[in-house]
Parts: structure tokens; sequence; C-alpha cells
């Protein structure tokens, strides 16, 4: 009988959640600038922009940019989970609305951004 | 010696009501507020976790497929954007836990279901990368990653409570009086 829980269980627990945080900690610094991806190519806009309007297949996705952060402000999608997501702060941290094609990233100051690119 | 027969009812059977309960499982979950909005505890894996650890990566890849499938339907997402993150993320859970159920004895039902999650979550984050042309959206890996390991210890402690009431494999149920 397979038991619950056995002593490696806490170390592959511990392992995945070391690698999780690992990627966490290649974005730093201050958050510098709003990418936002959609079916017409990537935008970069900088931080407080305030509001971009970018078209989807489904129709116009609102994306408001902030001094601090990024959220979706509308969207033409059934479920909404991009404008329940809410408001995004750190460097690295992305929302993204599948069913009309648009995510938003923001990025940060520091280091080699070998992501979004 | 029964006939292969009797066997094959028998595991149609049983897949059939762990897909059922899936689909139960997913419409509940559906309506339960969660952390954040596209996470959900994802408790129908546990299901797929015991067809696995019980009976075997056939019985597994019927239960995954048929709770897909029926959860797509419950829900109304066949052939969107999420039906088909649904897909990457079960099918490659089942590929891994089912390798994680292999290693005899070693591994308990919280470390595969932790596994199977996080395989879950970065399927998931791949297929919508391809979908949306484009990284950014490895960015939500370290979130998702966690709260997916976490979930996936508690659907692993549950599938090892449904294990419990399923007999060992190659062992005869308990006589009961009456049926169940």
């Amino acid at each position: 009988m397979r038991r619950r829980f056995t002593p490696l269980d806490a170390l592959v627990v511990a392992g995945l959640l070391a690698l999780n945080w690992a990627v966490l900690g290649r974005d730093r610094g201050e958050p510098s600038a709003a990418e936002i991806v959609s079916a017409s190519g990537i935008r970069q806009v900088r931080l407080g922009a305030g509001v971009v309007r970018v078209g989807g297949p489904l129709g116009e996705t609102v994306v408001e940019v902030a001094p601090d952060g990024v959220r979706v402000a509308s969207s033409p999608c059934p479920l909404q989970l991009c404008v329940r997501q809410g408001w995004v702060r750190r460097p690295g941290g992305v929302v993204a609305c599948l069913p009309n094609r648009v995510a938003v990233r923001v990025a940060g100051r520091e280091g080699v951004d070998a992501v979004g690119r | 010696m029964r006939s292969a027969g009797d066997g094959s009812a028998r595991r149609l059977a049983r897949v059939g009501l762990l897909i059922a309960l899936a689909g139960v499982l997913q419409v509940l979950e559906a309506s339960v507020p969660s952390p954040a909005p596209w996470f959900r505890l994802g408790l129908s894996n546990a299901l797929v976790l015991v067809a696995l650890e019980r009976w075997g990566v056939r019985e597994g890849a019927m239960v995954a497929a048929g709770k897909v499938l029926l959860g797509a339907l419950l829900t109304g997402r066949l052939l969107s954007p999420g039906f088909f993150l649904a897909v990457s993320g079960t099918g490659a859970a089942l590929v891994v836990m089912a390798a994680a159920v292999r290693l005899p004895g070693i591994l308990g039902y919280a470390g595969i279901g932790a596994l199977g999650a996080q395989a879950h979550a970065v399927a998931q984050l791949a297929a919508a990368a391809v979908l949306l042309g484009t990284p950014a959206v490895w960015g939500l890996l370290p979130v998702m990653g966690t709260l997916a390991v976490v979930a996936g210890c508690f659907t692993g402690a549950a599938a090892a409570a449904v294990a419990a009431l399923v007999p060992e494999p190659g062992l005869t149920p308990p006589p009961r009086a009456g049926t169940g």
C-alpha cells in the first residue's frame, strides 16, 4: 500500500518550490516599462502611459499602464480572467488574455532580459 | 478464472465512475472562489492518480481523457483556448504521474500529486506561450507553480483517501452485504 506522505515527498516538494522561485528571481529591479503583446505584434510602452487599446480576434482589449504597474481594464473575452486578475506590479509579472490573444508584461530595469524578446 | 469480457466490463464501470466524479468536481471547483482567477485545486486530477496507482496507465489515460472532455462540455469550454490548456496540462500531469507511480514505494501520494500539478502548470504555460506567440506568459510560473505544488499535495492526499476505498489490484474485493 502506497503511503500518503514519505520523506522523499518533502524533498520533491521543496525542490519544486525552489525551482519555481528560481525562475522568479530572474526578474529583479524596478519596473521600467510595459510590454504589450497582441495580434498586431509587441509594443513597448513606458510606465504611466495610461490607457492603451489593442485589438484581437474578439475585439478591443483596454490595458491600463500606471506608473507602478499594469492591468487589463476591460476585455471582450467570455471568462474575464484577465480583468479579474487585477493589477500586476512585479517585474516579470504578466496578465494574459488567451481568448483575445493579448499579454501584458512588466519589464524590469536591471539585468539582461532574455525572456520577452 | 473469470472471462476477459467480465474484466473489461468491470474496468469500464470503474473508469466511468471516476470520469463522472471528475466531471462533478470540475463543475464544483469552477463555482468556488479561488486566490487567483486561473487557479483551481484540481481535485479531478486526484482521480487520474487513483486510476494510475490502482489499475494502470491505460485506465489513468482513460480517466484523464474523459475528465478533460466531460469537464469542457460541462463548463462550455470545448475547443476554446482554455480547452487546449486543459488538454496540455492534463496530458503532461498524466505522463509525469504515470512515471512517478512506477517508482515503487518511494514516493507517497502527496509527492506524486505535487509532481503532476507542477507538470500541469508548466504544460499549460507552454500551451499559452504557443497560443499567444510569446514567451512572456512564463512570468506567471513562480506564482502558478507554487500554488500548483501546494494544491498537488492536497489532491495527492485526496487520492490517498479515494484509493483506500478501492481494493488493491490482484486482490478480491471484500465480501459485502448488499451492493454499494
